[in-house]
């Protein structure tokens, strides 16, 4: 008993330590997908349109998905992500969409 | 219990069942207020050409009866009997966060406090109807000092449903007596789990509104003043305002399937069926809003597809219908006064549903947009279906919530009058289809007399009817004969224990073995006490309420202020101080943990949020919410961008370096407090310290830095009179103050880990905060992307 | 002064649309009304009156499922089956809306956009705290709406200051007036008369009395009022 618990411990370090360094690593992936956002913005490669909302979407998730721990959870909160970015995406899509003049 | 210790019990407790009263009476309160008004506006309508109100006091008159019933009488009701009976139903001695479910009912309180507190302001209260149109709701259109009360009284609502939906939510997902399976729950606890979810998404779209008014009302800005700033409103209004209607309605309609369940004798016809209904009704609603804004020339095809989303949600509300109605086939009904209202409740709700469809139309709404057509429509959903059910609620579990009965006669007149007052008063409405909402008066040759004047009387008929109700129960609750636990023969959780409940609910452990719901004493007879150290008054806490009436009497004060009014400064200053004490007050009793109401989680079924902890699973919740606050605000500021061809880019009125270096430094911040998030994990103290210092120290940097980059962009000119800047200004503000209370926590767990360790909660509660950061910097990396970029 | 004819639907094109479809959700409803309301009155009704064998709510236990899937299946079917009837209908009425005026009428509408169709009366409405102004393709501005009958005509709609929804309810005409767009609608009034015309979004405390007139005349009357107009104006001017 007391070994499985022990056991149990050892896979959550682990576990931990993976996190731990699977966010160190995605701070400097981040890092250079903020700074590739600036420089494509500054020569005008991503002014504006879908380029520029596709990259911005991707950056977003890429860091709420490590730093708010949802790669590591199970499939509810997951599942409640999804649901969120749906919601999220079909705000900006009325905003987009819904005017007097389509796109 | 001495009169002291029922005071302070009152106002201290944080148990589930008293705030439940509390909401149940602070609703009613409203009710009458609302009614009132109400009552008001149909005299001064009931004969054409009438000076009983004017046009001023008339406007004041509906804004607030629609504020005050859909806000603070009809969703809290809803909640009271939520706050009661979920916890119960689900087999749980109390909320997952029981203090938060008391600040739930304080903002909730205060904030419509403030709201009737603008009718004695300069000007009177908000007039601008319960829509708050732009750009008549600005400052230059409503100069009415009320309103900017009116929009903090919402702001401290919005508090309040946040703190509540997300309490919900970890409640019905982790405290389920063990066994508990979700689609074994009654139907009311369905009704409140959507409407939970609705409430979730859909205020915060209304929050970034509000917010970006007062930005218009208090800081000169003029985003609603802008060509298309009308159509802003209305984006942000009605993302939030339909999903609304359907959380006012569930509550009710769920209560009226259990209640027609339980009074036929018979299990709902395919209660499956019936939840996956709910469940698409609550999903589509989120998808159908712009029948709301047909006749405002946005393009065709976009309105063509939300009139089939309309019309396709008729589809989720007919089934449960008529399932409810073929539920009772076969059964030995009895016609009692619950069940009286919940068949009334559906008899209502099929016209109103049906008047519904008729709006779902662009071609019809010709006729029915801004008509009586449409009042008698949403009465018939939200005051009808809603209400009824919910009085019938009352009626139901009166007998638990007192011990007594209350008189079966009065209380079946009291369904035939009010019923009947009801029809008088909203049926001759969908006759005056060409009549306009919201006039104070009409003139005679219209013809609308006959019909307006029928309707006043079912209104008096209706609204007095319910003071057979009141004095039924208020006369029963004393003097109304002893019944058993169980005198309607239902079958959910609340019907095994004692009426009224005992203080913890379940003496004992609530444990579901198959589809039999028990209760298991822990060693023999005795009660179980490990679930709770429970001595007298451990459960009581003051700061739920100061926290509240803090930023209430900053608030009144600050509209008296921008009101010049007398005594404005010291509201103010008490308010803040109270505010800040009472902050203290809550994280001294934290780091203490003197606050202490768990029940083990073994007991518990968690199913499918299994191995999180409830704090972080209600951090999750509460930022899937957040997450469309700052939508709003970002979309907002894409809207304006697109609509108004004179708002610069981003690329021109910031500096994009500044932008770029605070974008890094709150990324960098959330790994440093990810880091420490893994260091309490592990139980690595210096790890926990230095990442907690590292990210409070970048946090701040975060902050300096966007601060002198909007320095560079107000100093070059840029004001807030334009709407591009206004927008991406009260984006940061927003994120800033996220920030800034995140790092106040962050100061207090530092403290937390630095005098005392790792106890209790704290690895958990850093492994949240680590969330909330990594929440922020996607935020800051959106904020940049979009509104420095684009 | 306001007359109310006898059948509504003959007023305008736009009226006959609209209660060609109201009738149609009408009957709809009173058909499927009939049906639930039977089932919602009888079966409390007949089964209040027995007593249930067997009680299938037991204190304690969480009722069992009830319903065959086949059976569930054929309710959500006709239910469905009904949503489909009332949106194709729908969906046909919103196109109808759009195309008669370029089908009956033959109104081209680019011609329309670029202000150069014959036989259309252009008119701009702007509202206002608290009223309605009229401009006239020929410059004339009036507080009362004047319509020749038979004739298409075109509402360019827009606000000064709030939001207003501008009316003309016998007619079937309504389009919100928005500041700082324009919207555009449209009808052929067909009978001569005195209608309503207010708005129908709460706009401050004067919208109760952003109530006027719309004059319907006929086209040969309308046609000489116009140019009378036309004539006041230019003397107006020269006069200057």
């Amino acid at each position: 008993m007391a070994g499985g618990e022990e056991r149990i411990d050892v896979v959550a370090r682990l576990r931990e330590r993976r996190k731990l360094l699977w966010a160190v690593a995605s701070g400097f992936i981040a890092s250079g997908l903020l700074v590739a956002l600036a420089i494509g913005a500054v020569t005008g490669s991503l002014t504006g349109g879908l380029p520029l909302a596709i990259a911005v979407a991707a950056v977003t998730l890429y860091i709420a998905a490590i730093f708010m721990d949802i790669v590591w959870e199970g499939w509810g909160v997951q599942l409640f992500t999804v649901i969120t970015v749906i919601i999220v995406s079909l705000l900006f899509l009325n905003m987009i969409f819904g005017r007097q003049v389509m796109p | 219990m001495s009169s002291t210790l029922q005071i302070k019990r009152w106002l201290f407790t944080t148990n589930h069942k008293d705030v439940g009263i509390l909401y149940l009476v602070t609703s009613l309160y409203f009710f009458i207020i609302g009614g009132t008004l109400a009552l008001l506006f149909r005299i001064q309508l009931s004969v054409p050409e009438n000076d009983f109100l004017d046009a001023a006091k008339f406007n004041q008159a509906i804004t607030n009866h629609g504020l005050i019933m859909v806000f603070w009488f009809i969703s809290p009701l809803a909640f009271a009997f939520a706050n009661y009976f979920v916890p119960i139903q689900i087999g749980a001695k109390d909320m997952a966060f029981p203090r938060l479910n008391a600040l739930s009912y304080w903002l909730l309180l205060f904030g419509g406090l403030l709201v009737i507190a603008g009718f004695f302001m300069p000007g009177g209260a908000a007039d601008f109807g319960w829509t708050a149109y732009a750009p008549l709701n600005t400052e230059t259109y409503t100069p009415n000092f009320g309103a900017n009360l009116t929009a903090f009284g919402l702001l401290m609502l919005i508090a309040s449903v946040t703190v509540g939906t997300v309490n919900f939510l970890v409640t019905i997902f982790q405290l389920r007596a063990k066994g508990y399976k979700m689609l074994g729950l009654p139907m009311f606890v369905w009704g409140i789990f959507f409407t939970v979810l609705m409430m979730l998404w859909a205020f915060p779209s209304l929050q970034a509104g509000l917010i970006l008014l007062a930005a218009d009302r208090i800081l000169g800005a003029t985003i609603f003043e802008a060509p298309k700033g009308a159509i802003l409103w209305d984006h942000l209004f009605w993302f939030f305002g339909h999903p609304e209607v359907y959380i006012v309605l569930f509550p009710g309609l769920a209560l009226a399937l259990d209640m027609i369940s339980v009074f036929s004798r018979r299990p709902l016809l395919g209660r499956k069926v019936i939840i996956a209904a709910f469940g698409a009704a609550a999903a589509l609603s989120f998808g159908v809003y712009a029948h709301h804004m047909f006749m405002t020339g946005i393009n065709l095809q976009y309105l063509k597809f939300h009139m089939f989303t309309t019309e396709l949600i008729s589809v989720p509300f007919g089934v449960i219908t008529i399932l409810a109605i073929l539920s009772m086939i076969g059964g030995a009904i009895k016609l009692t006064t619950p069940m009286l209202f919940a068949l009334g409740s559906i008899a209502v709700f099929i016209i109103g549903g049906f008047s519904g469809v008729f709006n779902s139309n662009p071609v019809l709404d010709i006729a029915n947009r801004g008509s009586y057509w449409v009042v008698a429509h949403f009465h018939y959903v939200m005051v009808g279906a809603a209400l009824f059910a919910l009085f019938g609620g009352l009626y139901y579990w009166f007998p638990k919530m007192t011990g007594r009965m209350y008189n079966e006669t009065l209380g079946k007149i009291h369904f035939i009058v009010s019923f009947i007052g009801f029809n008088l008063l909203y049926f001759p409405m969908f006759f005056l289809i060409d009549m306009p909402r919201r006039i104070y008066t009409y003139p005679e040759w219209t013809g609308w007399g006959p019909l307006n004047f029928i309707a006043t009387v079912g209104g008096f008929i209706f609204g007095l009817s319910h003071l057979i109700m009141f004095a039924n129960l208020l006369y029963s609750m004393k003097h109304g004969p002893r019944v058993d636990k169980n005198p309607w023969g239902a079958w959910s959780y609340e019907w095994v224990i004692e009426s009224p409940p005992p203080e913890y609910n379940f003496e004992g452990i609530p444990v579901v073995q198959g589809n039999r719901l028990m209760v298991l004493m822990a060693d023999g007879a005795k009660p179980a006490a490990h679930a709770h150290n429970s001595h007298e008054g451990e459960h009581l806490s003051p700061w739920p309420l100061l926290i509240s009436l803090g930023p209430f009497l900053f608030l009144l004060g600050l509209g008296m202020w921008i009101a010049q009014a007398k005594f404005a400064l010291p509201l103010m200053v008490a308010g803040a101080i109270i505010s800040a004490y009472a902050v203290y007050g809550w994280f001294r009793d934290d780091f203490y943990e003197r606050f202490k109401l768990e029940e083990p989680p073994e007991y518990k079924e968690r199913w499918p949020f299994e191995s999180i902890h409830r704090v972080k699973l209600g951090m999750y919740f509460f930022l899937f919410g957040d997450a469309v606050f700052f939508a709003g605000l970002i979309g907002a500021y894409i809207f304006v961008r697109l609509e108004a061809p004179t708002t610069l880019p981003g690329l021109v009125t910031h500096n994009i370096l500044l932008g770029l270096i605070g974008a890094l430094l709150m990324l960098w911040s959330a790994v440093f407090m990810y880091a420490a998030a893994r260091g309490a994990k592990l139980g690595d103290r210096t790890l926990t310290l230095a990442g907690l210092a590292l990210s409070i120290v970048l946090g701040i940097a975060y902050l300096v830095v966007t601060g002198l980059d909007w320095l560079g962009t107000f100093s070059a000119g840029f004001t807030l009179a334009d709407p591009a800047i206004a927008t991406s200004a009260v984006t940061a503000l927003s994120h800033a103050l996220h920030l800034a209370a995140g790092l106040l926590v962050a100061v207090y767990l530092l403290l937390k880990v630095w005098v005392r360790g790792f106890t209790g909660h704290v690895p958990d509660t850093i492994d949240s905060l680590a969330v909330y950061w990594g929440f922020l910097a996607a935020v800051t990396a959106a904020i940049f992307g979009v509104t420095y970029i684009f | 002064m306001f007359h109310y004819p006898f059948n509504p639907a003959e007023l305008s094109e736009t009226a006959r649309i609209w209660w060609d479809l109201f009738g149609f959700y009408l009957t709809v409803a009173i058909i499927l009304g009939v049906v639930v309301y039977a089932g919602l009155v009888l079966i409390p009704w007949i089964y209040s009156r027995r007593r249930q064998a067997v009680d299938e709510i037991q204190p304690g236990v969480i009722p069992g499922e009830r319903g065959r899937m086949a059976y569930l299946a054929v309710i959500v079917i006709l239910i469905a089956a009904s949503f489909i009837a009332i949106f194709v209908e729908s969906y046909l009425a919103v196109n109808k809306l759009a195309a008669t005026l370029e089908e009956k009428y033959n109104v081209d509408i680019e011609e329309l956009q670029a202000g150069e169709a014959d036989g259309v009366l252009v008119v701009e409405v702007i509202g206002f705290q608290w009223g309605w102004t009229f401009r006239y393709p020929n410059g004339v501005e009036t507080d009362i709406l004047y319509l020749p009958a038979g004739r298409p005509v075109i509402f360019k709609v827009t606000s000064e200051d709030v939001f207003h929804a501008f009316s003309i309810p016998d007619l079937r005409v309504k389009v919100d007036a928005i500041p700082g767009q324009v919207n555009v609608t449209w009808t052929v009034p067909e009978k001569p008369g005195t209608y309503r015309v207010q708005c129908y979004e709460l706009c401050g405390v004067g919208h109760a009395e952003m109530i006027t007139k719309a004059i319907v005349l006929p086209p040969e009357v309308f046609d000489f009022w116009y140019e009378s107009q036309s004539e006041k104006l230019e003397s107006e001017g020269g006069e200057q």
